[in-house]
């Protein structure tokens, strides 16, 4: 369980003085003059393919580079969305029951933090769109989006009514982003150079605040009026799953879309050619391999399977969504 | 042992009073209290400060307490005779330190004294006119009820005379005293000044269009979470009184230094010490720093 005494304004200090010390430079720790290599891999795959039976060497680097592009529009996405309801989420409430200021200066240094990630992340998908010699935006047309959608405007609400819902995605989503580095870094002799290199980055600034996102909802609990305590704090969680999940299948339905840019680039072409691969199975078939053993999907699923999400759950009481459970898979970067 | 001293009837507890270099820490107490707790909280710094902690009027030895003495400007001219008194030559910084309805005097003392004032703290409490803008927060008339309920003098009368000890332990209980506290072993003089609220009330009426008045002074508000009487104030709240204050919230009751004594003595001791090192420095190099 992650250090969450919020009241303890000794280790407060002392964390946001780690945090600042080793912070990285966006312009400086990154390596930004190299270029992206569209011959290696972005994501180790499954090497059973369970979901792409039968894919082509060609075939898997294009699903591992497609994958690699959607967990980083994901994170820049979600952190975006982090950002953009600071007002409702952290600020109104923190001034509300100003605890103390170095929890205050800490939710500051969480945000600058996030800000540069989504940056990072999203300069990355530019760079890979320059390599294909494409537009940038005919490939975010593919990738995930949050801006202005009904999910992000649910969160906002939930936040007016003094909810924390979105603190569950994010404790969820930075724990995940964390397992996700681990895979990377196992394979990263087949990685694209700056890929790992941004995760890199993003992991070391991701594990020094990944007790933020609990503390906020530690926050939440210890200020909620005996309503929220007992009705709201048990049910958020679950409208985080039920929004998440919403989320990552409308985002997986834009690849039915990869048709129109066939013509633009062999990349789209090989891309377009996997859906074919599905076809042999049922979709209830897929549907349950998304959830049960699709490398990376499955995982951003089932947020309550992460260890600290799970503590957090036992904590607050929390109701949680019954899914199948996952299967541990083998990723590597071969064919 | 305390030294208990008295000026005209006020009595109060005084450290350190031979030694002139050092600066004035004024403790105020809350209701129902005496100055023996709030003391016992600074006595850490009996090095670092002339200690005067007046006791509200009757709290010790059961004296017959004339209503007027319990007026708001009543109490504030009762401080500043004392603060000439204790600090005969006008000289010396001033530091503030009040819990409950001693924020109050804190803050009307503080309008008097105002550039000598370095520092001001308050526990669990706030200044009238801040509490006045509280007039539409319902949770606040529900936790301050009492307050209009001890506008009848029969219920005054009934609380201060007739069931001292069930009162008192149910504030105390709600206030999160602790059981084993020596605070539960006096008796009904500190509920002497009950008649304050009946004053305090009278008060807020003045507070309608007024102009507000902003401390300058540094301040620290330190709160208990659990407190049943008083809502935390917000920032929003905080920075429309003051110019320069921090809030932080601590779990506690809202008698917090009783409460949660380590965690409030920590913070006092860390601020009292920033506050005392930034002033001497002041001193030395002028105000430019």
């Amino acid at each position: 369980m992650h250090n969450i005494n919020i009241y303890d304004e000794t280790y407060l200090e002392k964390r946001l003085h780690v945090q600042k010390v080793h912070q990285w430079d966006f312009n400086c720790d990154i390596n930004w003059n190299l270029t992206v290599d569209t011959n290696k891999y972005l994501l180790p795959l499954d090497q059973s393919n369970i979901i792409f039976p039968g894919a082509s060497a060609e075939q898997r680097l294009a699903i591992s580079q497609f994958m690699g592009l959607i967990v980083a529009s994901t994170i820049s996405q979600l952190e975006m969305v982090a950002i953009k309801l600071k007002g409702p989420t952290w600020d109104k409430p923190l001034k509300k029951n100003p605890i103390n200021p170095e929890f205050r200066d800490l939710g500051e240094q969480f945000y600058l933090e996030e800000e540069k990630h989504s940056r990072a992340f999203d300069k990355y998908i530019d760079k890979f769109a320059s390599a294909l010699d494409i537009e940038s935006e005919q490939l975010r047309n593919f990738l995930p989006s949050a801006n202005k959608t009904l999910i992000e405007k649910l969160y906002s609400l939930n936040a007016e009514l003094g909810g924390s819902a979105l603190w569950w995605l994010v404790a969820a989503v930075e724990e995940e982003s964390l397992l996700f580095y681990n895979l990377i870094h196992n394979s990263r002799h087949d990685i694209d150079p700056l890929y790992y290199q941004i995760h890199r980055c993003h992991y070391e600034e991701e594990s020094r605040h990944a007790s933020y996102a609990p503390m906020m909802l530690e926050f939440h609990y210890q200020f909620s009026n005996k309503l929220q305590k007992n009705i709201f704090s048990k049910v958020e969680f679950l409208m985080a799953e039920v929004l998440n999940m919403t989320w990552t299948f409308n985002q997986l339905i834009k690849l039915k879309s990869l048709k129109s840019l066939k013509a633009k680039h062999p990349f789209f072409d090989v891309m377009y050619s996997t859906v074919d691969l599905l076809k042999g199975q049922s979709p209830l078939q897929v549907l349950h391999q998304l959830f049960t053993s699709a490398p990376y999907i499955s995982s951003n699923l089932h947020l309550s399977a992460h260890q600290h999400v799970q503590e957090m759950l036992v904590r607050y009481g929390a109701f949680k969504m019954p899914l199948p459970e996952t299967k541990k898979v083998v990723l590597t970067c071969t064919a | 042992m305390y030294c208990i001293n008295q000026f005209k009837g006020i009595h109060f507890i005084e450290i350190n009073a031979d030694k002139k270099q050092l600066p004035l820490l004024i403790v105020l107490h809350g209701f129902p209290d005496n100055a023996f707790n709030l003391v016992s909280l600074v006595e850490k710094y009996h090095d670092d400060f002339h200690i005067v902690a007046p006791f509200m009027p009757g709290t010790l030895n059961n004296e017959n307490i004339d209503q007027k003495q319990l007026q708001d400007k009543r109490i504030v001219h009762d401080l500043n005779n004392l603060m000439s008194f204790v600090d005969q030559e006008a000289s010396k910084d001033i530091y503030l330190l009040g819990h409950d309805l001693g924020c109050f005097a804190s803050v009307n003392l503080y309008y008097h004294l105002r550039t000598r004032v370095k520092g001001i703290i308050h526990l669990n409490g706030l200044g009238l006119q801040q509490f006045y803008t509280r007039k539409k927060s319902f949770t606040q008339w529900i936790k301050s009820s009492y307050v209009l309920i001890a506008q009848f003098s029969i219920v005054r009368t009934l609380v201060a005379k007739i069931f001292p000890t069930f009162f008192l332990k149910l504030i105390y209980r709600l206030g999160q005293v602790p059981s084993h506290h020596e605070l539960h072993q006096y008796d009904q003089k500190l509920l002497n000044p009950i008649f304050i609220y009946s004053t305090l009330l009278r008060t807020m009426k003045h507070f309608f269009g007024r102009n507000l008045l902003k401390v300058r002074a540094p301040t620290l508000f330190l709160w208990g979470t659990q407190d049943r009487f008083l809502n935390a104030p917000s920032v929003d709240e905080v920075e429309f009184f003051y110019d320069q204050a921090e809030v932080r919230i601590i779990p506690g009751g809202h008698w917090v230094h009783l409460s949660n004594p380590l965690h409030t003595q920590k913070i006092i001791n860390k601020k009292l010490s920033t506050w005392l090192r930034a002033n001497s420095q002041e001193q030395l190099f002028g105000e430019s720093l």
